[in-house]
């Protein structure tokens, strides 16, 4: 009789928050392969095919987040009742009392899990109080699904939008290829997907199949590899050369953009086979010239979201000069604070906002200026832009400020040559994984398009061979175990 | 059942992937690879697995390494309390890359004192975490049979922040040889600073059967971190004294000096 290891199977199928359901882990593809026969029988009854997705996202929170799903489903639920009081109040002062409270509801989770013990640990520091704190887990993609509902619970009081079915609303939030990390989906985007026939056609299937290999290649081949030196680096930088350092510090800015960009072409491409359309989330960021420029291009559904639902409300730039660029000031700092619970996250988004305004600042004077339009001027931007956002990603990836800032002063006190020389020829693979994938960062737009399309006119099988020689790289240059995406954590 | 265009291409998508999915399945299952049970084929680690035998470059290079002319004294002064004799005892030598420099040393060791290394296993850039969540272990265990097994892992982790994970990963080790009722003992890593808690955690986990190398003050190799070849020969001088005061094998002999480890399998791991 074939002996069945009973604990292999719950840890494969059951909650283990080490294990969650990866895009770019077999068991993934697994799982996904099955739900695709259950979804190609159903899907063309309505309801029984928003009860199989819905089904399956409450499964994909599960496996990540076990208990928390409830939380996940409550909150859900809470957001669609508020919505439909805001939808059926008709006094002005009840139904923003009504928005407040809704707000309050959404964040609150949100400010308990993520930030409760920041805030005690910042209390006890300046008052000299001594609360203990709680070991908390962070339910997955809180922070997403919080500002999700959110830009939802805004856009029924504005409005923008009419309230849908609760089984609708349910779907548009526990949408499993954007739940835990994004792309945040307006409901506008989303619901009106919802009313129309699902169709999927070969070429629907083969753009998808392009996205999912060109988010693969990003994050399994490229961002995890890379990521073995960063995590190297940052995890003891005391013990490298400034040299080594640099190093770490574009390796991470290669990694962070691989690993959550591959990520966003998978997810996309996981709802195109599902026959629905996430928005895009990056637009060759590092090849941005300015640094607003790069926040268009850097996870364009975050920054959207910031811009739509806190400084244009803030006032934007309808209340003069030094008032908007203080909304920028405190729109990128709700951004950082946004991705942790944490100075290093505060501070990043202060230097993107004081960054921000000093490019609005220089873009005032300079506007009219003969050399802005020159290459070597459009050079030399694009080199300080990148370089401000790879010294930016130091704080993020740090493990603490004071690491942070040894960094800063390492870089900054010099960086020798002749040590680069032997770095790199002590780690070639690494050196050609980096400027490969920064060549990649720099396709033109044509390029990117004419891949596509040699890729979407090839047969299937062509496809799986190409999909099949590229888990075999994978596995010949991944680490030993499948790496979450960073976005997970957030 | 009639299906449209649509449900026949997510049908057959899905069922594409269900065989892509069962190809790997069964390659891994071919392969019996010695990593990660827990996990399915398209999560493991890529490992290349060489022996003793192999005439791969790279084993020569570490068996080249090995000739290093050290002078040991015959320490046969060196007195043991009542401990357990080594004799016939089936050595298993475990670890991270500490081991490219301990292996000889551990060999001699067991030589003296009629023991038999009958392998070392190094999976360069291990940490507590690939040895205590797969089954690489189990497979070796099963493999070599060991009476002993000598673990020299966490060189890699120094500066871990993730310690409650690292207790888990460690208890998981032990546990593996426990529960086959196999003795071990544990070479810390040898630190060369301050690491941030596991070693701590390793020392408290595993007791008696722990040596802290941290402690000890051994020259480096040019990488700045490993110990260099002589040092790793006072490192092993260092652990057969307190494993033998301990009371836990008797490590006391010494004698003349092998310079290759023959008969011995050295395996490498890599990822």
């Amino acid at each position: 009789m074939m002996n069945i290891d009973w604990n292999w199977l719950s840890n494969l199928f059951l909650f283990n928050k080490d294990t969650p359901l990866l895009y770019h882990s077999g068991f993934f593809f697994f799982i996904f392969s099955l739900f695709l026969l259950v979804y190609g029988l159903v899907l063309r009854k309505d309801w029984i095919r928003s009860a199989v997705l819905i089904l399956f996202g409450f499964y994909f929170y599960y496996k990540a987040s076990g208990a928390y799903l409830i939380l996940l489903i409550a909150t859900i639920s809470g957001d669609y009742l508020f919505a439909k009081w805001i939808t059926n109040a008709k006094n002005i002062v009840w139904r923003k009392s009504l928005l407040v409270a809704s707000i309050f509801f959404s964040l609150s989770f949100l400010m308990y899990f993520k930030y409760k013990n920041f805030f005690l640990e910042n209390i006890n520091a300046i008052t000299g109080s001594d609360y203990s704190f709680e070991a908390l887990i962070l339910p997955i993609g809180i922070s997403f699904y919080t500002f999700q509902s959110i830009s939802f619970i805004v856009d029924i009081y504005s409005n923008k939008i009419e309230l849908p079915k609760y089984r609708d609303y349910m779907l548009y939030m526990t949408f499993f290829p954007h739940l835990v990390a994004g792309p945040i989906v307006r409901a506008r985007d989303f619901l009106p997907q919802l009313k129309k026939y699902v169709k999927i056609s070969v070429s629907d299937i083969k753009e998808a199949a392009y996205l999912i290999i060109k988010g693969f290649v990003k994050k399994a081949i490229i961002g995890d590899f890379v990521a073995q030196y960063s995590d190297l680096i940052f995890n003891d930088p005391t013990t490298y050369s400034s040299s080594e350092q640099l190093v770490g510090v574009l390796s991470y800015t290669l990694q962070i953009f691989c690993d959550f960009s591959g990520y966003t072409d998978m997810a996309i491409g996981i709802a195109l086979l599902l026959g629905y359309r996430l928005c895009a989330n990056f637009d060759s960021p590092y090849k941005s010239l300015n640094i607003t420029q790069f926040w268009r291009k850097w996870h364009i559904s975050l920054s959207s979201w910031l811009r739509d639902y806190i400084y244009i409300p803030l006032g934007g730039n309808r209340r003069g000069l030094l008032l908007q660029l203080l909304f920028l000031l405190l729109t990128m700092l709700v951004g950082g604070f946004w991705h942790g619970a944490n100075w290093k996250f505060v501070f990043w988004g202060a230097g993107h906002g004081m960054l921000l305004i000093s490019h609005k600042m220089i873009a005032m004077y300079w506007k009219d200026n003969y050399f802005v339009r020159t290459r070597v001027f459009k050079f030399l931007s694009w080199f300080l832009t990148f370089s401000v956002v790879a010294l930016l990603w130091v704080p993020f990836r740090a493990n603490s400020l004071d690491d942070a800032l040894f960094i800063y002063r390492s870089l900054f006190s010099g960086i020798d040559l002749k040590m680069i020389y032997g770095l790199m020829n002590a780690n070639e693979e690494l050196i050609i994984f980096i400027v490969l994938g920064f060549s990649f960062t720099a396709l033109s737009v044509s390029m990117k398009e004419r891949m596509k399309s040699w890729f979407v006119r090839q047969d299937f099988i062509v496809i799986a061979i190409i999909f099949i020689v590229l888990i075999q790289v994978m596995f010949q240059y991944q680490s030993a175990t499948v790496e979450p995406f960073i976005y997970f954590q957030f | 059942m009639k299906l449209n265009k649509t449900q026949k291409n997510v049908l057959s998508l899905g069922l594409s992937l269900l065989v892509i999915c069962g190809f790997y399945f069964l390659q891994a299952q071919r392969k019996k690879s010695p990593v990660v049970e827990l996990n399915l084929a398209m999560d493991e680690p890529v490992i290349s697995l060489v022996n003793s035998d192999s005439t791969d470059e790279s084993i020569k290079g570490i068996e080249a390494m090995e000739d290093v002319s050290v002078e040991m004294s015959a320490d046969t002064s060196f007195q043991a309390g009542k401990v357990d004799s080594l004799g016939g005892k089936r050595i298993l030598l475990i670890g991270d890359s500490q081991l490219e420099g301990l292996r000889l040393p551990i060999y001699n060791y067991c030589k003296w004192n009629n023991g038999n290394l009958v392998a070392s296993v190094v999976w360069y850039g291990s940490t507590t975490k690939q040895w205590g969540t797969t089954d690489t272990l189990d497979h070796y265990l099963r493999k070599y049979k060991p009476s002993f097994v000598f673990i020299a892992l966490g060189l890699n982790e120094l500066f871990v922040n993730d310690l409650d994970k690292r207790r888990e990963y460690i208890a998981a080790i032990k546990n593996k040889l426990n529960s086959k009722g196999i003795p071990y003992f544990w070479i810390g890593p040898a630190a060369w600073k301050q690491d941030k808690g596991v070693i701590n955690i390793m020392a408290e986990l595993n007791g008696n059967l722990f040596i802290d190398s941290s402690k000890l003050n051994l020259d480096r190799a040019d990488d700045g971190r490993h110990p260099s070849r002589s040092a790793a020969w006072v490192w092993m001088e260092e652990v057969a004294k307190d494993i033998t005061t301990k009371g836990i094998i008797d490590f006391s002999l010494r004698g003349e000096k092998f310079s290759k480890s023959k008969g011995s399998p050295f395996i490498l791991l890599s990822q």
